[in-house]
């Protein structure tokens, strides 16, 4: 949001000088990015509504150490959580440093909170934990290993070795052409409360990386389908389509979306708008205040036309 | 009772128009006979089919109206007056150095601001 553009490339008559749009798509050493991330470009574009209202202060307290108190009302959950970011010393891209730890807690304890570090060049690894009513409620591990061409993950989500359950998550991507990226997925899950004590889902990606477009698909054995179309139109301008098929217990879902995002970096100005075939529209509107300011108002507007439902929501971003 | 006995008598004799009590709106639809049944019964169909058809359409219309103004409210008039905004500002800014230092300076501040002179 923060992105500052020279003036002229603002130019609502003259066309925008032919850019490479999507730079950072294509990582520095052809690295495909990671298994989970293949549809995030696309999800970015729609926006995230929320309803009621909610407060945010975010403060740096060092370069490295970041807090922020949210207060939230709305009838899904009314509340305050406190959440906190430490960003380590070791620098690996121009965006990206770790160690990474990650916390939010609510009054009531419950937390979530999150761990990433990169050892050496190419190996990754993610903890997550998250505590609920003072119990462990669910708890993953992630090991990546990014090569040159191709990322290598392997999660364990929930492992216990008591009741003997857990899932655990195979994923590779490999960058096979310079425009496109191959993936698979192996999900496995075993406990008693799986039906036949064993289950197994593989799952089939794609993506292509176009001068200003991506498209990705994600077929996950033979019942769901997720296409995606991002496309970058202007610099201040992307459109996103997303299609999503699912089949469970013959029952067919099908659900398509439409969203788009228009900026204007220079006022601090962000829409992001979608539409689907529900019949649901939804907005999100952002605008910074005041230039020299932090204050950010957040709209939100969601509006289902078939049951006449609207939800509205007031933000205000401090930091 | 006298007049109906005289009509009933008319009656099995020959009907006479003159005679004959109707009223005006009972005339109106006798004429209709002039036409063959077939083309009464084609326009009654028709005058139906139009009236469901102007009803639907109207309901359509009306919908599609409310469809498309109430998503244009989420989807784009936050955007569209933000930049009518900015557009605003930015000419007024223009205006001002203009007066502030002449013609020059504005058409400088335009370039910069990629906008027309005003």
């Amino acid at each position: 949001m923060a992105q500052s553009e020279p003036a002229s490339s603002m130019a609502a008559g003259q066309p925008p000088p032919p850019p490479p749009l999507l730079t950072n798509v294509v990582a520095q050493n052809n690295n495909p990015g990671s298994y989970d991330e293949l549809h995030r470009k696309c999800k970015d574009v729609f926006p995230m509504c929320f309803e009621g209202a909610k407060a945010m202060l975010q403060k740096g307290l060092s370069s490295h150490f970041q807090i922020s108190h949210t207060v939230s009302i709305s009838p899904m959950n009314t509340g305050y959580r406190f959440g906190a970011t430490y960003v380590g010393t070791k620098q690996v891209g121009p965006q990206e440093s770790f160690p990474v730890l990650l916390g939010d807690t609510d009054v009531n304890g419950n937390t979530s909170a999150t761990l990433i570090h990169q050892f050496g060049e190419r190996w990754r690894c993610k903890v997550q934990s998250q505590v609920q009513g003072g119990k462990f409620a669910a708890w993953q591990g992630t090991g990546e290993y990014r090569g040159r061409m191709s990322t290598l993950g392997l999660t364990v989500a929930n492992p216990d070795i008591i009741s003997e359950s857990g899932i655990v998550v195979g994923q590779y991507l490999r960058r096979v052409l310079p425009q496109l990226d191959l993936g698979a997925e192996l999900v496995y899950q075993y406990g008693k409360q799986v039906p036949g004590g064993h289950f197994s889902m593989l799952s089939y990606a794609a993506r292509y990386n176009g001068a200003n477009f991506i498209a990705t698909g994600t077929i996950s054995g033979s019942s769901a389908l997720h296409l995606c179309y991002y496309h970058k139109q202007t610099q201040n301008l992307s459109f996103g389509v997303e299609w999503e098929l699912s089949r469970r217990g013959g029952q067919e879902e099908s659900v398509a979306t439409f969203g788009y995002q228009i900026e204007m970096p220079e006022d601090g100005v962000t829409l992001r708008a979608s539409a689907d075939t529900n019949w649901t529209v939804g907005g999100v509107f952002e605008k910074r205040l005041h230039q020299n300011m932090p204050f950010t108002l957040a709209l939100s507007g969601m509006l289902n036309h078939v049951k006449a439902v609207g939800k509205f929501g007031i933000g205000l971003i401090v930091g | 009772m006298e007049v109906v006995e005289v009509i009933d008598r008319r009656v099995e004799e020959e009907l006479d128009d003159e005679d004959v009590e109707e009223t005006l709106g009972e005339r109106f639809v006798g004429l209709g006979e002039m036409f063959p049944d077939w083309l009464r019964r084609g326009i009654v169909t028709s005058a139906n089919l139009t009236w469901s058809l102007a009803t639907n359409v109207g309901s359509f219309a009306k919908s599609t109206l409310w469809i498309v103004s109430t998503s244009a409210m989420i989807m784009v008039v936050p955007y569209a007056i933000e930049k009518e905004r900015s557009d605003m500002e930015k000419s007024q800014m223009a205006q001002q150095r203009q007066l502030l230092l002449g013609p020059s300076a504005a058409v400088s501040a335009a370039k910069a601001n990629q906008l027309g002179p005003y």
